[in-house]
């Protein structure tokens, strides 16, 4: 064991005194070069190879007068309101959303209304109803009627125009008591029609 | 008095500059004591006294550039062999396959001139540094800041942020790999 020892100080000996060589040479020759004057010629190398950077700007007063002013021209923007819409701008933007708003509400109505099923005039009807009306001033022209009279005959044509639409609505409905009471009148029920025969 | 008053700022300002710069160029001095130190290392790391030269004006260059990082000048020795430690692994990373002249120009004389004894010692010293560059990363970088840069335990832990004891033992560590391979050849 102490001869494993001894041969290990022995080993590490012999590499210090190696590298302990092999400083003093290196030494000495670092010692002869002028490394000082070497070094500052190669620093005012470096130094004039770099672009000398504004150091101007990178200066602490510089810099906070630059936020100040900036802070200023940001304080004037917004109590001038220099980028504010005009008031007709603001008015239609105003507009604007109300209709897109009302469409939206409109467009959602009509995706959750049940359809409703209610008598729709015909186009005959229109027709009808328009000629009406054009007859009404046709006659109105021709005949001189005043025109305070004008309204009065408007209405009673528009009651006319109801009491036709009336009519026309409940002619489906004549037409549905039929279609009920009909399979009593066909062929294929004679049955029935017997025992309606004895009542 | 305006007139007074501005005219203050710029002689503020001034002093301020040269206030600043003269702290830095004393510390610089105070780094420059440590140039042999720096280049001891620098010759560890590297294969020859003259790449070791060369390292150690890069470090000193890097050194002079951000030299107003360094704020205790206390400290800026530790910080001058990081400084020269990464500098050095650089080298390293760049010139990994690159053949260098283990010793150096003044060393490449014909062999028949030198003496014996000369020629045995320096094939143990190329054996050597050959199975520095060989040992761990971690092992390697105590090993030469103690063996080359004469830095104590503390100042080790210093430069490389960790434990007095784990430089004691990264040292052996490198010691005994040093002697294993040494005897291996």
């Amino acid at each position: 064991m102490k001869k494993t020892n001894a041969s290990n100080n022995e080993e590490v000996f012999e590499f210090t005194d190696l590298i302990q060589k092999e400083k003093e040479e290196a030494l000495q020759r670092f010692r002869k070069q002028e490394f000082g004057s070497r070094l500052k010629q190669r620093i005012k190398e470096e130094e004039s190879k770099m672009p000398s950077p504004s150091v101007f700007w990178f200066r602490k007063p510089v810099i906070a007068a630059g936020i100040v002013l900036l802070l200023i021209v940001l304080g004037w923007v917004v109590s001038t309101q220099v980028f504010a819409p005009t008031p007709y701008e603001r008015d239609a933007r105003a507009i604007e959303k109300t209709l897109a708003q009302a469409f939206e509400t409109h467009e959602l109505v009509l995706a959750q209304s049940v359809p409703q099923i209610e008598p729709q005039p015909g186009p005959d009807n229109l027709q009808e109803f328009g000629w009406s009306l054009k007859r009404v001033i046709y006659s109105a022209q021709r005949e001189n009627i005043p025109d305070s009279d004008i309204p009065q005959i408007f209405s009673q044509v528009l009651l006319q125009a109801a009491q036709f639409r009336e009519t026309e609505d409940k002619e489906p409905e004549e037409m549905k008591d039929e279609s009920e009471f009909g399979h009593l009148f066909e062929e294929k029920n004679p049955q029935q029609i017997f025992c309606q025969i004895e009542d | 008095m305006i007139k007074t008053v501005s005219s203050t700022f710029p002689i503020i300002e001034k002093t301020a500059v040269t206030e600043k710069a003269a702290k830095e160029s004393k510390i610089f001095e105070a780094l420059m004591a440590h140039k042999e130190k720096v280049f001891l290392i620098c010759l560890g790391f590297s294969r020859n006294p003259a790449d070791a030269e060369d390292l150690t004006q890069e470090v000193y260059l890097k050194a002079h550039k951000n030299i107003d990082t360094v704020k205790d000048s206390e400290l800026s020795k530790y910080w001058l062999f990081k400084v020269t430690r990464n500098t050095c692994l650089d080298f390293h990373r760049k010139n990994k396959h690159r053949r260098h002249s283990p010793l150096g120009p003044e060393h490449e004389q014909p062999e028949s001139i030198t003496p014996e004894s000369q020629l045995v010692s320096r094939e143990k010293l190329l054996s050597l540094k050959a199975a520095i560059q060989q040992l761990p990363k971690k092992q390697r970088d105590v090993f030469i800041l103690r063996e080359y840069g004469d830095l104590s335990y503390q100042e080790i832990a210093d430069v490389l942020k960790i434990n007095k004891g784990t430089v004691m033992s990264r040292l052996t560590r490198a010691r005994r790999a040093l002697m294993n391979q040494m005897k291996g050849e």
